[in-house]
């Protein structure tokens, strides 16, 4: 505003105002010219002008309260000076004792009475009670002082002061409030617990006499200097209400600070019943048993803490324990009594005192409590029970929302309150989810009548949310994305893209394109993608997040590495090893910063690295990282878990690639057997287990179990993915590879051909993958004589492969072999030697002495040097063959044969040399 | 202090001595809440809130008007005004803190019904900080709304004690009213 003239706009103003309105637009469009400013300044000020007629002209409506209260404090003062040595009925008054909200306590003395007869004696400043109120007020008096309780003030009588203020004398107390009491005296939990009974014993005494107190607080619960309870005020509040129905003091509409003691139907301003004093006492029993309260309303507007009260679920006792002594005593019963008082329906609850009241007491002796039934670890259990092969479906829900909870732990060092939102948020999603599985729970209500699938309740969960999260963004979100991840994970992909696009897109309107939230379904869908083998969408996707969240956080935030690591499974599924291996290294040393090195999700990423490493041929690193991952796992989870079947893969293929295979077999079947009994035998993950299986037992010479499992895993692969797909292509491989080794050279060739065709298809030109179906096709091109073809193709094999692993890497040593062989039978003799040569080079110091490749290598060699006429050589060569490969295989097994028939053929020529 | 030293000072301050006006506010300060108080505690049943006068009747009690030019009188005026904003404000404030502290005890439902109709402080409050930034524009919009909504004073009253014309103050008020509602709207659900 320095920059506008004010006399200028005053001026104007003035003008205008004194025009009629329609022709104030062309005035100031004129006054103004091209000054917006000015001209934005005159129009909004003009607009509130008009809008603003009426405001402020009564002044009374802003004084008025002041002058009641100095009239109030002037009659406080001056009846204040009277009341004292005067008498109220029958007392005298004394002193006074305390100021309220509604009014001033005073202590006296019963006039007539020699003994010491204390009363106390309140005046009630609110408003003046009409004839009508007045009658009123008579009946609930009668009521009231129909109450003989021990632990209830006794009220003694009732009536009107001079200037119409009603009062009310009661039983004076001297004590302090419950909290303090148990506090400043450091009373142990199972005393507070035994207290706590005779407030509930006195309030069921006045609940049997159908008086209701509807304002309990610790401030009208007392201790007495005997250590008796007294609980104050009965009825008072209901007193008063009758009053604000007859005018002033009713709210209408207004914002209102809702307390903490009060129950949601008091919010909704329902009914209140028994169950509201319950209630009121629940929070009571959840405070003294915690030490606070079950929800923060400290810095809240009152909408939300109206909405904390009657949306929230409150977090166990146990959990806002400040320490761990206190926190491992409430786990179980006392959480769960506790939970069950302050539930949001009234009908939940402990319905009368007694039920309170028994619980406890049994608690106390050890019985089982009602409370516990229908709570969370029960219907979970029967849940889980009731849905064997469900159950990693749900453990993995629940570890999603467990996930939750993690994710904003980290929040805590930011900003405390925050955190405690989101527990409670995360606590509220564990709500929704349980309801929507007690749908499939005949325990419940809500029973729809017959047990029902993961994928039912998952689409009704969504409809769930669709219809009841509707205008509640934030959970719609976090509900919306999850259950998507819980589609991904059970194959369903379609309902899966469906839940993760509605997440996205909320969240993007709500939170933000540029936001974490954003980000985090972001990496979501990368997710998912990953799942449909969709590697370039997931990387845009997972790049997106990764930008979000390094602008965010500045590039080393905790959440970082999780999107770094799927970008590095990313880059691992579409080939690029060695950038995947440095992303997964960035995202381990990412979580050792931040001390995250304790958690299954660490570990899946280390597994990650290791198959990395497998596949970059760093087999010791590999492997010790899978050992790590199932050593943690195993002790991790009590029972299966896909993670350990994973793991147990892996580590199968890394005992397959080093040639150890009667290990790898072990591992392999292992994890077959997890894998079925976790998602049953239609499961994607089946496929490559079965394939290694089919390799394995294929080089341990076992070719009726290979063919079965390349045969099962083709049959899988065509039924999940179609016949056009990546996965067919490597199955079709590996069908061909059992056809070849059975003889069977021409289907196995066609198998070949049409998987190769489909891998280039999926992948580019110099793609690592594209190394091994392009191996397979050379050998069997060899066999069938088609030198020509087959050279081409491996040298394309070995061109791959160096770039992939480096010139000396023992898989470069056995395409060489292979080329050797091939340059061989195409006669090029020269040509092979040299290639044999490179090879040789990489064996000797790549592979150990005894290697089956060695063998394989030395016979092919051979059967150069037999060609070239050097048959003693060769001679040598085979023996040396024939020695190293009976040790790995059976003497009558077919590599060890065909070198003795070689060797026998190198014998004869070499006689015949010699002769 | 009696009613020829008040007059005195307000004699002085014309001269713009700066202590004067410093000495003059604590005084009609306490003089207006005293007659405040004197007012309600008069008529104990059934009071009617005579505010119009107050700002009137401190300057009878306090002022020796046979000795005071018009000039002085509009001082006196603005003054007062200005203290009754004072008293309404510091009034608010209290109430205010009383609703946000006082954790030591609870304050429950029923309590909370009573204190939801004592609203009007926090827009009270809201108006006097708008007013410090009126005051940088033009001083004398403020004046006429401290004189007019905080003293009770009368149109004429006000134009009497500025020494403007009443269609001034008129216009006065419209703009300072429309300003400040512009900058309280969206705080306070102001009608």
């Amino acid at each position: 505003m320095s920059d506008l003239n004010w006399d200028r706009v005053e001026t104007i103003i003035d003008q205008a105002l004194e025009l009629p309105k329609e022709d104030r637009e062309t005035f100031i469009e004129q006054e103004c010219g091209e000054n917006e400013r000015l001209k934005g300044e005159i129009t909004t000020l003009l607009e509130s002008i008009s809008d603003s007629e009426g405001w402020l002209e009564d002044p009374q409506d802003y004084q008025r309260e002041f002058y009641q209260e100095i009239a109030d404090d002037v009659e406080l003062i001056s009846t204040g000076r009277n009341l004292i040595d005067t008498k109220v009925g029958s007392y005298l008054i004394k002193e006074k004792i305390g100021e309220g909200g509604m009014g001033a306590v005073y202590l006296a003395e019963h006039s007539a009475d020699e003994f010491d007869h204390r009363v106390a004696i309140k005046i009630i400043r609110r408003g003046r009670a009409s004839k009508e109120n007045l009658q009123r007020f008579k009946r609930e008096q009668q009521i009231l002082a129909g109450l003989n309780h021990p632990g209830i003030a006794q009220f003694f009588d009732g009536g009107m002061t001079e200037d119409g203020f009603p009062y009310i004398i009661m039983e004076y107390v001297d004590g302090m409030p419950i909290h303090t009491y148990c506090r400043e005296n450091k009373i142990r939990t199972d005393v507070k617990i035994n207290l706590f009974k005779k407030v509930l014993e006195a309030i069921r005494y006045a609940h049997e006499n159908l008086v209701i107190h509807r304002d309990l607080k610790p401030g009208n619960i007392l201790v007495d200097t005997d250590g008796n309870i007294k609980i104050l005020d009965f009825g008072i509040s209901k007193l008063l209400e009758n009053e604000s129905h007859d005018g002033s003091l009713t709210r209408t509409g207004a914002r209102m600070l809702t307390p903490r003691y009060a129950a949601p139907e008091q919010v909704k301003q329902q009914n209140i019943t028994t169950a509201t004093d319950l209630y009121a006492l629940g929070i009571l029993f959840y405070e003294l048993m915690a030490g606070q309260g079950p929800y923060d309303f400290e810095d809240q507007s009152p909408y939300e803490i109206e909405q904390i009260i009657l949306e929230t679920n409150p977090p166990k006792p146990s959990a806002r324990a400040q320490n761990t002594g206190l926190s491992r005593k409430l786990h179980g019963d006392l959480d769960a009594i506790a939970l069950k008082a302050i539930r949001k329906q009234p009908e939940n609850r402990y319905r009368v005192a007694n039920e309170f009241l028994d619980d406890l007491s049994n608690y106390q002796r050890g019985l089982p409590v009602s409370a516990q039934k229908g709570t969370f670890r029960y219907r979970t259990q029967k849940f889980l029970k009731r849905h064997k092969q469900g159950l990693a479906v749900a453990a993995g829900i629940l570890l999603l929302i467990i996930g939750f909870t993690g994710f904003y732990t980290w929040r805590i060092t930011e900003e405390r309150n925050q955190a405690q939102f989101e527990a409670e948020r995360a606590q509220e999603i564990k709500g929704f989810m349980l309801d929507m599985f007690d749908r499939g729970n005949p325990d419940n209500e809500n029973y729809s009548g017959r047990e029902q699938s993961t994928t039912e309740l998952l689409v009704a969960g969504m409809q769930k949310v669709e219809n009841e999260l509707k205008d509640r963004p934030q959970m719609y979100i976090e509900m919306m994305a999850s259950i998507g991840d819980a589609f991904s994970n059970i194959d369903e992909f379609e309902k899966a893209e469906i839940a993760l696009t509605k997440a996205l897109s909320r969240s993007r309107g709500y939170y933000g394109t540029h936001n974490l939230q954003t980000a985090g379904i972001l990496s979501d869908l990368a997710n998912y993608n990953h799942e449909i083998q969709q590697y370039g969408e997931a990387e845009d996707y997972i790049l997106e997040a990764l930008s979000i969240d390094s602008t965010l956080n500045d590039g080393h935030s905790e959440s970082l590495s999780d999107k770094i690591s799927i970008y590095a499974s990313n880059q691992f599924l579409q080939s690029n090893y060695k950038k995947a291996r440095y992303l997964f290294l960035k995202a381990d040393s990412l979580d050792k910063i931040h001390g995250k090195t304790q958690s299954p999700d660490y570990h899946t990423m280390l597994a990650n690295l290791g198959e990395t490493e497998l596949f970059l041929g760093k087999y010791q690193q590999a492997e010790s990282h899978f050992n790590q991952a199932l050593n943690f796992f195993t002790n991790y989870y009590d029972s299966l878990h896909v993670n350990i079947a994973m793991t147990q893969y892996r580590l199968g293929m890394l005992h397959h690639y080093r040639s150890e295979y009667e290990q790898a077999e072990e591992y392999l079947l292992k994890s077959l057997d997890g894998y079925k009994a976790l998602y049953g035998e239609n499961n994607s993950q089946l496929s490559s287990n079965y394939a290694m299986l089919a390799r394995t037992y294929r080089l341990l010479g076992d070719l009726e179990q290979a063919h079965y499992y390349a045969q099962k895993d083709a049959d899988l692969t065509k039924q999940l993915f179609g016949d056009t797909s990546a996965m067919y292509a490597k199955s079709l491989n590996n069908l061909a590879m059992m056809q070849k080794a059975r003889g069977k050279l021409q289907p196995a060739k066609n198998n070949y051909e049409q998987s190769l065709l489909l891998y280039q298809k999926h992948l580019d030109s110099d793609n690592p993958d594209l190394a091994m179906p392009l191996y397979n096709l050379a050998d069997v091109l060899m066999d069938l004589g088609n030198y020509d073809r087959a050279h081409d193709l491996i040298k394309r094999v070995v061109k791959i492969d160096k770039a992939r692993l480096g010139a000396k890497h023992p898989e470069v040593g056995i395409d060489l072999n292979k080329m050797g062989a091939i340059l061989t039978k195409a006669g090029r003799y020269t040509q092979a030697d040299s290639v044999f040569a490179e090879a040789e080079s990489i064996f000797l110091e790549e592979f150990p002495e005894d290697h089956y490749r060695i063998g394989e290598y030395l016979v092919n060699y051979g059967i150069l040097h037999l060609k070239q006429q050097n048959s003693s050589e060769a001679k040598e060569f085979f023996k040396q063959a024939i020695k190293i490969l009976k040790t790995n295989f059976d003497a009558d097994s077919k590599r060890v044969t065909e070198a003795m028939a070689y060797l026998e053929k190198s014998q004869r020529a070499a006689g015949n040399d010699v002769n | 202090m009696d009613k020829p030293g008040v007059t005195q000072l307000l004699l002085r301050l014309k001269d713009g001595e700066e202590q004067v006006y410093d000495q003059l506010y604590p005084l009609i300060y306490e003089k207006l809440k005293g007659l405040a108080y004197a007012q309600m505690s008069h008529q104990s049943q059934g009071h009617t809130l005579s505010k119009t006068e107050l700002v009137h009747e401190a300057y009878l009690k306090m002022v020796d008007q046979t000795k005071i030019d018009f000039n002085n009188k509009s001082h006196f005026f603005a003054i007062a005004s200005r203290c009754m904003r004072q008293i309404l404000i510091d009034y608010a404030r209290k109430k205010n803190a009383e609703k946000r502290g006082g954790k030591e005890e609870d304050v429950t439902y029923i309590d909370q019904l009573f204190h939801a109709q004592e609203e009007k402080s926090q827009e009270l409050l809201g108006i006097d900080e708008a007013l410090d930034k009126l005051s940088e524009l033009n001083e004398r919009l403020v004046k006429v709304v401290e004189m007019k909504f905080f003293g009770n004073m009368t149109i004429e009253q006000t134009a009497s004690a500025l020494d403007i014309s009443t269609s001034t103050v008129k216009r006065d008020w419209i703009k300072a009213r429309g300003w400040l509602h512009r900058e309280l709207k969206g705080r306070f659900e102001i009608t």
